[in-house]
């Protein structure tokens, strides 16, 4: 069968009124969660992570992949009209989205966002079905010490990529590697750290520890702000751009559009950095610098591009290599274990209906973003008159069962309230959540992969540097090299630290 | 346009925030890590280690618990040496002290007293401390709140909730 013969019978699921439904489901639920402050995708998606146990893995994985795409999509609206990123990616947003609102230009600043985001999601759609069948094809060949290099390297370019203080980024990569070795050793069984718990044999529950680390201390947080909000609030008819907005973001969509796909492979916080580097060569390439941060709207067309754009890229090293590159993307490799599918190099090969149904699935979210986005947008901006004190219960309560019906113990519960108190306390002092998620993640197949491979090379160390692995070296080396530079060049760390702090 | 005024998130009153000097806070921080590092540095050494040609179950968390320890000190050090009238940082507001303790009190009578009962009287109380919604009012959304998660998950979802004290009436 060739790729177009697959993405038809991929249209043919996706299109089917149960995994419409669910797409749908996921996309609203994935706005909601974009435009409620504190809420971001990763909670969203941990949240309702347990409701698609039940399903079938098509469709548990097209309801968390929309809900991923929603939250890009509804960030974008509590910037514009209230000055709140709702999530990390949309800060860049605030800055000229909201000066846009202010001036009575709200309806264009949410209509180019919602273009460019359809055209940015599109366009990495592609990039997705372009790159990752041959990207898989070429994983089978190599061996375990070259899967070894890959996930060191991710574990490298997420601490290099970061926002934070690197010496804490790293510390937390390498707790969530220790973390990662509870459980029974994968190659010999014994038991490790669990004492005599034989709850502990799987390790620590993945599900528990991201809604902890992540949903918990993320409300925990949210619970100290006493501040109210005031939203502008558009009318449908004002949201027509003029065709001078057209003139002026079309070229921003267009380069917003290849930065999100090149940054969107990058593991760590590519699709925030891709919103500043977008910003960044927006107003480099503006004819008036001054206007931006003033309600430019290519300030707004760029990095919702961007931002959207990563999320069909990031979705690249999950499916081809299967290795999560952001929190959100490691959500979904936990997803798609729980369902039975092992994602990587073999996925396409053994489920090609779950893999190729994921595209046409997203091709039809983001459809659905689109419409959903613009003529709803005053019902999304009226979730924000529901005081947070009022959605905290909820929110606690869909977590506490989704946790519990996982693997039906209260130990699971338990681990998610204290990793949350956990979580919210290394964030109060610095600390970032996402390193040691990814970690987790990563840490027991970097374990058994670097056993495995020493065991089959009789504990020869060269074979971490063997020919496939010195390719692999060479090139993510060379793609981090690029980013760092181009971080350096535009000043990320301390420019977009200024950003975050102005929104 | 027109401006509208929004509730959210709903006026809390933190009457309890802990001022805490972010550099000892960083210290303690710190050294709650190292202590964590050596635990597992410590405990792996019952593991069967193997040999560096071929690592045993041991060597893993002997040489990340190391690395961890390593990097605490490395911290605590940064921190010690930075300024010494670092901002402060406010921990403990009340309504994030009752929803951590309440998710404590939750997680531990949750299989004993039953799903509903536990998140139902979770909820409520949630309202009542944190929401300031009067009782009354607070109980009667709980409990549709409940017939609500008993639909969705039990019915619909197929969850098996524990029942615990509401045994023999659900």
């Amino acid at each position: 069968m060739s790729s177009l013969d697959h993405l038809i019978s991929g249209f043919a699921v996706a299109l089917t009124w149960k995994s419409l439904l669910y797409c749908f489901i996921g996309c609203f639920w994935g706005t909601i969660v974009g435009v409620l402050p504190g809420l971001g995708p990763l909670a969203g998606m941990t949240l309702l992570l347990p409701l698609t146990f039940s399903l079938d893995p098509a469709n548990g994985i097209i309801m968390l992949t929309s809900i991923f795409s929603g939250a890009m999509y509804g960030g974008s609206t509590t910037s514009i009209l209230v000055r709140i990123p709702g999530e990390a990616a949309s800060v860049m947003t605030c800055i000229d989205g909201y000066e846009m609102a202010r001036q009575g230009r709200a309806g264009p600043a949410l209509m180019v966002a919602a273009v460019g985001s359809f055209i940015g999601g599109t366009v990495s759609i592609v990039g997705l079905m372009l790159v990752a069948p041959p990207l898989a094809k070429l994983m089978i060949e190599i061996g375990p010490s070259v899967e070894v290099v890959l996930v060191l390297l991710s574990l490298a370019v997420i601490s290099f990529v970061s926002a934070g203080s690197r010496i804490k980024t790293v510390t937390m990569i390498v707790l969530g590697l220790v973390l990662g070795t509870i459980g029974m050793d994968r190659l010999t069984g014994e038991a490790r750290f669990t004492f005599g718990n034989l709850g502990l044999a799987d390790g620590l529950s993945f599900t528990a520890l991201a809604i902890g680390l992540f949903g918990i201390s993320e409300i925990l947080l949210n619970l100290e702000n006493s501040e109210t909000i005031k939203a502008i609030a558009p009318r449908l008819r004002d949201l027509l751009p003029r065709y001078s907005d057209l003139r002026e973001s079309a070229p921003a969509i267009a380069r917003g559009t290849v930065v999100g796909f090149i940054f969107g492979i990058i593991p760590g916080v590519s699709h925030v950095v891709s919103t500043f580097v977008s910003y960044a060569l927006e107003k480099r390439f503006a004819r008036d610098p001054s206007q931006f941060g003033k309600g430019a709207i290519a300030g707004v067309a760029g990095p919702e591009t961007a931002n959207n754009a990563t999320t069909g890229t990031a979705m690249i090293p999950l499916l081809a290599l299967g290795i999560p590159s952001i929190p959100a993307t490691a959500i979904l490799l936990s997803a798609l274990m729980i369902h039975g599918v092992q994602p990587g190099p073999l996925l396409i090969k053994e489920h090609p209906d779950v893999f190729w149904s994921l595209i046409a699935a997203m091709y039809v979210g983001n459809v659905m973003l689109l419409i959903l986005n613009l003529p709803f947008v005053g019902l999304f901006v009226n979730l924000l008159r529901i005081p947070y004190a009022y959605l905290v219960p909820a929110i606690l309560v869909i977590s506490t069962i989704g946790v519990y019906s996982v693997g039906f113990k209260d130990a699971d519960i338990w681990i998610m309230v204290l990793s949350g108190g956990a979580g919210y306390l290394l964030r109060k002092f610095g600390y970032e959540m996402a390193p040691l998620l990814l970690a987790l993640v990563l840490g027991d197949r970097l374990e058994e992969k670097f056993r495995l491979a020493l065991t089959m090379s009789s504990g020869d160390y060269s074979t971490f540097v063997d020919h496939a692995a010195l390719i692999v070296i060479a090139l993510a080396g060379g793609l981090l090299l690029l980013v760092q530079g181009l971080a350096w060049a535009f000043g990320y760390r301390k420019s977009y630290a200024d950003a975050a702090e102005r929104a | 346009m027109d401006v509208v005024q929004d509730g959210n998130p709903a006026r809390l009153r933190g009457a309890w925030p802990l001022e805490c000097c972010s550099r000892k806070g960083g210290l303690a921080v710190s050294a709650l890590l190292a202590i964590v590092g050596g635990f597992f540095a410590i405990d792996s050494l019952t593991l069967t280690f193997g040999d560096l040609d071929l690592p045993g179950p041991g060597f893993f968390p002997f040489v990340l618990g190391l690395a961890l320890i390593g990097l605490s000190i490395a911290i605590f050090i940064q921190t010690y040496q930075g300024p010494r009238d670092a901002p402060k940082v406010e921990l403990g507001h009340s309504p994030v002290l009752i929803a951590f303790i309440g998710l404590c009190v939750m997680a531990g009578f949750f299989e004993f007293a039953g799903a509903l009962l536990t998140l139902g009287t979770f909820t409520a109380a949630m309202l009542v401390l944190i929401g300031r919604v009067r009782i009354v009012p607070a109980i009667l959304s709980s409990v549709v709140a409940m017939l609500g998660v008993w639909f969705a998950f039990k019915v619909l979802l197929g969850v098996q909730l524990p029942v615990g004290l509401l045994e023999g009436w659900l």
